[in-house]
């Protein structure tokens, strides 16, 4: 390997690295505290690495892997959310201090996983980075200490894998018909070779079943099942993981698939239209009735799945750029949520919205990253939810597409009602009885403060990440 | 001959994979899936793709069904009572049926394939597939291993008994 195709691919060999430390970590007696900082070292070196690499640009493995600016901005987005969600589970109370190093080596790995997706230009490499994000997330379901007469982590391990297997059968079948007509596996070949063919009917239903394994991880409609079921029945920091990171990777291999088909491909706009619908009706109607926090960010995690499709409606690089911003923006929202429950839940068990109330007497940090989060996750400006859908909206509506952005703003109204409802428990609510105050750790402060400054930083100024991303997507399929 | 051979082996596949569902028996429907994959091979012998055949009697008839016959043992389940089916799942059923029909007619009457051409590999030789492994497959290869030691961990994880060494301590 040369110097150069060396510092291409230094941040998957860090993270690559530090998972094989981890693993012999796991060889020895439970060291829970040495596995946390080791993953926590692997997660800085690999934002540091990630960060040097911004401006590389190589094609290495014979062109099944290409380097280039929008895999290397999104590899610093996972490494800031690997830094982020290890410093949100320090203490995690629900996974068994034996087992402790094999969760932070999963975690790792899924990452990795992530990591090398966004670079991935060959179906069959993306494939198995695909699976190598979701395999680890599958395990760590399960892992969720057992409690009286509660065993719904096993339930929802199966369903997540259950769904998970089906989404990505589905995926490889829509996979074969697109090698059956172009030959070839190579993105950058099989864009050329289908363009003849991209309106026939073989190539229309070839990406649409293509694109079902990457629903599955963002929760699209009807591949959603999983997702409230799995929120509930995981650990509240495995949770916060599989409702962030895996997002972004989805949108951005769906970023790679949709630009396949030309921009005047009504039978792909029509699909996405209606897909992006019922997310958000599904997802914001069935909201309204929940009880348990979790589960609640579950059902908006699924109209918010739709959000992001609305970019891709336009089939255009502004629309994705857009989805991209958006999906980076609710990373950030959903952190912030899930750091609230990881604190207010002592114990590891999962948290009524009931259970929020009176949380400014008890933190006040929690309780301002909580409305930050969840005003964000609103829509209310200056956060980064606010300009996310604007900017959507701002898309569609580009190319046309009226009623589409009429029914996304119908449901961004409903949703505020459940948004605010969780808002009036935190900061009107008295707490029952006598809770005693949260204290909070430094990591725990320093996430909360750098969430939420994130969030109104990419809220207030928008211009410069939006920008970087649509340059960035401007030389996504071309030959280097 | 070889068009005898291709009904022959697809009559093979076709006829067993029926046999996996409507078997009741889950041990016979294993078997029958064996059958299954061997027609599916001689299919692949026809086409010349003798590693893809090779590949596919070694790795699923030999490990894959072993391995379901092994759990099905294992489990020793009883063929349970047949149970009639809901309205919903037969309406379901007819639904996606009805669309697989509907699918399968429009890509006979209204696709034009203008196929590309034969894959880029034309001889599917064993060095063939070992260079393309070793080249541009290396990363998945090396990925995989990751993987496999991840799925390793993982049933190692789940099936140790933790409570009892934790109420030993």
């Amino acid at each position: 390997m040369t110097t150069s195709s060396f510092m291409a691919f230094l941040p998957e060999l860090v993270l690559l690295s530090g998972a094989l430390v981890l693993f012999v970590l796991t060889l020895g007696e439970s060291q829970g505290r040495q596995a946390r900082i080791a993953a926590l070292l692997t997660a800085l070196a690999t934002v540091a690495a990630a960060a040097l690499c911004l401006g590389q640009h190589a094609v290495l493995f014979s062109g099944a892997y290409r380097v280039d600016a929008f895999s290397q901005l999104l590899k610093l987005v996972f490494a800031s959310g690997l830094a982020f969600i290890l410093l949100l589970s320090g203490r995690l109370p629900d996974i068994r201090d034996q087992i402790k190093p094999e969760y932070f080596l999963f975690l790792t790995l899924s990452v990795s996983g992530l990591v090398m997706l966004v670079s991935c230009v060959d179906l069959i490499t993306l494939v198995i980075a695909l699976e190598l994000s979701s395999y680890p997330l599958y395990l760590m379901v399960p892992m969720r200490r057992e409690r009286e007469g509660q065993r719904s982590q096993m339930e929802s391990a199966i369903k997540y894998v259950m769904f998970g297997v089906a989404a990505t059968g589905i995926m490889l079948f829509g996979l074969s018909y697109l090698f059956g007509l172009t030959g070839t596996t190579s993105l950058p070949l099989l864009i050329v070779r289908l363009q003849p063919v991209i309106h026939s009917p073989p190539a229309v239903v070839g990406l649409a079943l293509a694109f079902c394994g990457l629903y599955y991880k963002l929760a699209v409609f009807p591949f959603h099942f999983w997702t409230p079921d799995v929120y509930q029945g995981a650990s509240n920091e495995t949770a916060g993981l599989i409702a962030s990171l895996p997002k972004i990777g989805a949108v951005a291999v769906l970023v790679r698939f949709v630009s396949l088909s030309p921009s005047d491909n009504q039978v792909i706009a029509l699909l996405l239209t209606g897909l992006a619908m019922a997310s958000m009706f599904y997802g914001n109607l069935i909201a309204l009735a929940q009880k348990d926090f979790k589960r609640l960010l579950g059902f908006s995690g699924i109209a918010h799945a739709g959000y992001a499709v609305v970019g891709f409606v336009s089939l255009s690089t502004a629309g994705y750029a857009a989805a991209l911003y958006y999906i980076v923006g609710y990373m950030l929202m959903i952190l912030a949520c899930f750091v609230v429950i990881c604190q207010v839940s002592r114990d590891g068990t999962n948290v009524a919205i009931a259970e929020l109330a009176g949380l400014h007497r008890r933190s006040p940090l929690l309780a301002l990253t909580l409305v930050v989060g969840v005003f964000g996750l609103a829509g209310i400006p200056p956060f980064v939810g606010f300009m996310g859908k604007l900017t959507l909206l701002t898309s569609a509506l580009a190319q046309g597409h009226l009623a589409l952005v009429i029914v996304a703003m119908i449901n961004a109204a409903i949703a505020i009602y459940y948004y605010l409802r969780v808002v009036r428990e935190a900061v009107f609510g008295d707490p029952a009885g006598n809770q005693p105050p949260i204290a909070l750790d430094w990591p725990t402060r320093m996430l909360c403060a750098l969430l939420i400054a994130a969030i109104v930083a990419f809220g207030v100024a928008p211009e410069p990440v939006i920008d970087a991303l649509a340059a960035s997507l401007g030389g996504l399929n071309l030959p280097l | 001959m070889a068009a005898i051979f291709f009904y022959l082996f697809a009559g093979l596949t076709l006829g067993s994979a029926a046999l996996v569902v409507a078997n009741r028996n889950t041990v016979n429907g294993a078997l029958c899936l064996l059958l299954s994959l061997v027609g599916l091979a001689g299919l692949f012998v026809l086409l010349d793709a003798y590693l893809l055949a090779f590949v596919l009697l070694l790795v699923y008839a030999g490990a894959v069904v072993a391995l379901f016959l092994f759990i099905i043992m294992l489990l020793d389940t009883q063929p349970a009572a047949r149970k009639p089916f809901k309205p919903l799942t037969l309406a379901a059923a007819g639904l996606g049926g009805a669309l697989l029909v509907m699918g399968v007619l429009s890509f006979l009457t209204r696709a034009r394939l203008a196929l590309a051409g034969p894959a880029e590999t034309a001889v599917p030789s064993l060095k063939a597939y070992a260079e393309r492994l070793f080249t541009t497959y290396l990363l998945p290869v090396q990925v995989v291993g990751f993987l496999l030691l991840g799925a390793m961990l993982g049933v190692v994880v789940l099936s140790k008994k933790l409570d009892s060494a934790e109420k030993a301590r």
